[in-house]
């Protein structure tokens, strides 16, 4: 057959793909310890970010100063975050730079929040659903319609008839054109569950770069500019309705701010940002814990860490924290096997793709030396072409290529 | 041309009752799937149901992820291990054309009578399914279903890879490297993940054709 060698390469070099990403998924689930950043919280006692990593010491933590303190310390060292713990023991204080300390309040000022670069790269909902902002009852409830954005209108959609609802559709897209809202919609962001204190709706950002907030109220449409786009060009946008009703949601930038859209005094809207580095959204993890007084802001990588300590209300920095990631038993491991690791999936992207999780130069030296020893071994067994082949692609690949090479026919007579 | 014609007449002969299995399999689950989804919306109301589809990623037929690779699995056993026994496939290679030419005829029989099942089960399900959800989940659902269908296409190549394998050792050497390549198409069945990944999956299907013709060459050269 005539296209019998190519047929022998594609194969070899498909099951050189498919080792190339096994053999490391295997080894590492063997090898690998937990290395991940520990956690860091900004003290209101110590005026400090602190370091809590249990697995480092057993029975104590620190601050960034490196001062260390007794774990019997913990709770009464970080009242912020552990008032749950003090309420219940009866040793909370009654008051923190003169701020009472009221379990009720502390729990509506407090904010978590963690971001991934998945949350945006993956498969966005094609649809949203506007809830009643303010509905008669207490609690929120699905309003039994969906809406899409098309190129020239917001559409809503019935889910018993899965027809369209016209005067409601018209009703937004006459309020939106109203407003200034350029059709086709970029983007937009909502919170849609019914598991929340209330309902903000969603942040639409228009054809000209600008972030509309749209809501329905008593069955009607709420449809303001926030304005923001002025103070930043907004990238993403991530609504989160905290209890506080303080603000929207956190506002990443094209230049890599972030910040969160508050409300201002006379009903606007205001990007207040972080003061922390810039953001890179394809490959930064971020969390948030904040306390009425101060928010901890982690900023980390597959690289290293940034941490920031801000005051709530400014969200400047106070304190400021760098950790480089430490290098485990499996970096040291892949270092030295693998010259390269693929994978269909990515930590980062919840697309499926070809990445590259791994490359390493020292590893592929010793493939090269690995290649030029198979190929003496199998010089006499195979084909001269062949065996030039299979040395090739053991000196790209390593161990993982010499693998798919014994799972390939091996007939000296092909 | 007559040569061809004759030759797809046998593959018809061996596996027409098992086209007629699989198109009822297809069709039921089809069916099922919809009524699932009536059900559901009487069950818990539309609003709730949807809410599932289109913010949760549910699938619409979650079956499907089996149906469709195996079937391509199946079809593969079904034409090619015939051949296989008492090597019945040495009369076709002795036929006057090319073995290439004789390869590619009964995989492309396959490959098509597969597609054409997909496609019209495809076809069937966003129509039904269309009535009762909106155009967005029915354009999740096809593409949810492509990696399945890659899946079940580049199955059927395998599994002919394997079968037409000579030896028993390289055979199961071969099935793992089919596991390893279906595998990929498996990673994630979130709706619409796939979406950057078209190259991938072309290329996962056309080495499943391409594969089956280097076992062909060594049951040819008698390889034990």
């Amino acid at each position: 057959m005539r296209f019998k060698n190519i047929i022998y390469v594609i194969i070899l070099v498909l099951t050189t793909i498919i080792t190339s990403r096994s053999i490391p998924a295997l080894v590492k689930k063997i090898v690998y310890e937990s290395n991940g950043y520990p956690l860091m919280y900004y003290s209101s006692r110590l005026k400090e970010l602190c370091i809590i990593d249990f697995r480092e010491m057993k029975d104590a933590f620190r601050d960034v100063k490196g001062n260390v303190y007794p774990r019997s310390q913990y709770d009464s060292l970080l009242p912020l975050m552990n008032y749950r713990q003090l309420a219940m023991d009866g040793n909370l204080p009654d008051s923190i730079e003169g701020h009472a300390m009221d379990v009720k309040v502390l729990r509506s000022k407090q904010v978590v929040y963690r971001f991934r670069p998945s949350d945006v790269y993956s498969p966005q909902p094609k649809m949203g659903v506007l809830l009643e902002a303010m509905p008669k009852r207490g609690s929120l409830s699905l309003p039994g319609d969906y809406f899409r954005m098309n190129d020239s209108e917001m559409v809503f959609v019935d889910a018993e008839t899965n027809s369209v609802k016209n005067a409601k559709s018209k009703m937004f897209t006459a309020e939106l054109q109203k407003k200034g809202f350029e059709f086709p919609a970029k983007a937009f962001w909502g919170n849609p569950t019914v598991r929340k204190p209330y309902e903000e709706g969603y942040f639409c950002l228009d054809n000209n770069g600008e972030l509309f907030h749209v809501k329905m109220v008593n069955g009607r449409p709420f449809v303001k500019n926030t304005g923001v786009s002025k103070q930043v060009a907004v990238k993403w946008f991530v609504m989160r309705e905290v209890s506080d009703k303080r603000f929207y949601g956190y506002l990443f930038g094209q230049n890599g701010e972030l910040g969160i859209v508050e409300s201002n005094e006379d009903g606007g809207y205001r990007f207040v940002k972080m003061d922390v580095r810039p953001v890179d959204i394809t490959k930064d993890d971020i969390t948030i814990m904040g306390n009425m007084l101060y928010w901890t802001v982690r900023i980390y990588n597959s690289e290293a860490m940034d941490c920031y300590g801000l005051r709530s209300s400014t969200l400047e920095s106070l304190s400021t924290y760098h950790q480089e990631k430490e290098i485990g038993t499996w970096d040291r491991v892949a270092d030295v096997v693998f010259p390269v690791i693929l994978s269909p999936s990515s930590p980062d992207n919840g697309y499926v793709g070809c990445y590259v999780l791994h490359f390493s130069a020292f590893a592929w030296i010793l493939s090269v030396i690995l290649a030029l020893l198979v190929f003496v071994f199998i010089r006499k067994r195979l084909a001269l072409h062949r065996s030039l082949i299979v040395s090739a692609v053991v000196a790209l690949t390593g161990i993982t290529g010499v693998i798919a090479f014994v799972l390939l026919p091996k007939n000296r007579f092909e | 041309m007559n040569l061809f014609k004759a030759l797809s007449y046998k593959e018809w002969m061996k596996t027409r009752k098992f086209i007629l299995v699989t198109f009822v399999l297809l069709a039921a689950v089809a069916v099922y799937s919809y009524i699932d989804i009536t059900y559901a919306i009487r069950m818990e109301e539309a609003v709730n149901v949807w809410y599932g589809f289109i913010f949760q990623g549910v699938s619409v037929s979650s079956l499907m992820m089996y149906l469709i690779p195996l079937s391509g699995i199946s079809m593969a056993i079904i034409q090619f291990v015939p051949e296989m026994t008492n090597k019945r496939l040495k009369l076709t290679l002795h036929l006057p054309a090319g073995e290439t030419r004789l390869v590619s005829a009964m995989l492309l029989y396959g490959y098509g009578v597969l597609f054409a099942l997909y496609f019209a089960c495809v076809i069937f399900m966003s129509v039904i399914i269309g009535m009762i959800l909106p155009s967005e989940v029915v354009g999740m659902m096809v593409l949810q279903f492509l990696p399945w269908i890659t899946a079940g296409l580049a199955g059927y190549g395998f599994t002919a890879w394997i079968c037409v394998e000579p030896s028993w050792k390289q055979r199961i050497f071969n099935m793992l490297i089919s596991v390893g390549l279906l595998s990929v198409l498996f990673v994630s069945i979130y709706p619409e993940t796939y979406s950057d990944f078209g190259w991938g999956m072309l290329l996962v299907l056309v080495s499943s054709f391409v594969f089956p013709f280097y076992s062909c060459v060594r049951f040819k050269q008698g390889i034990q």
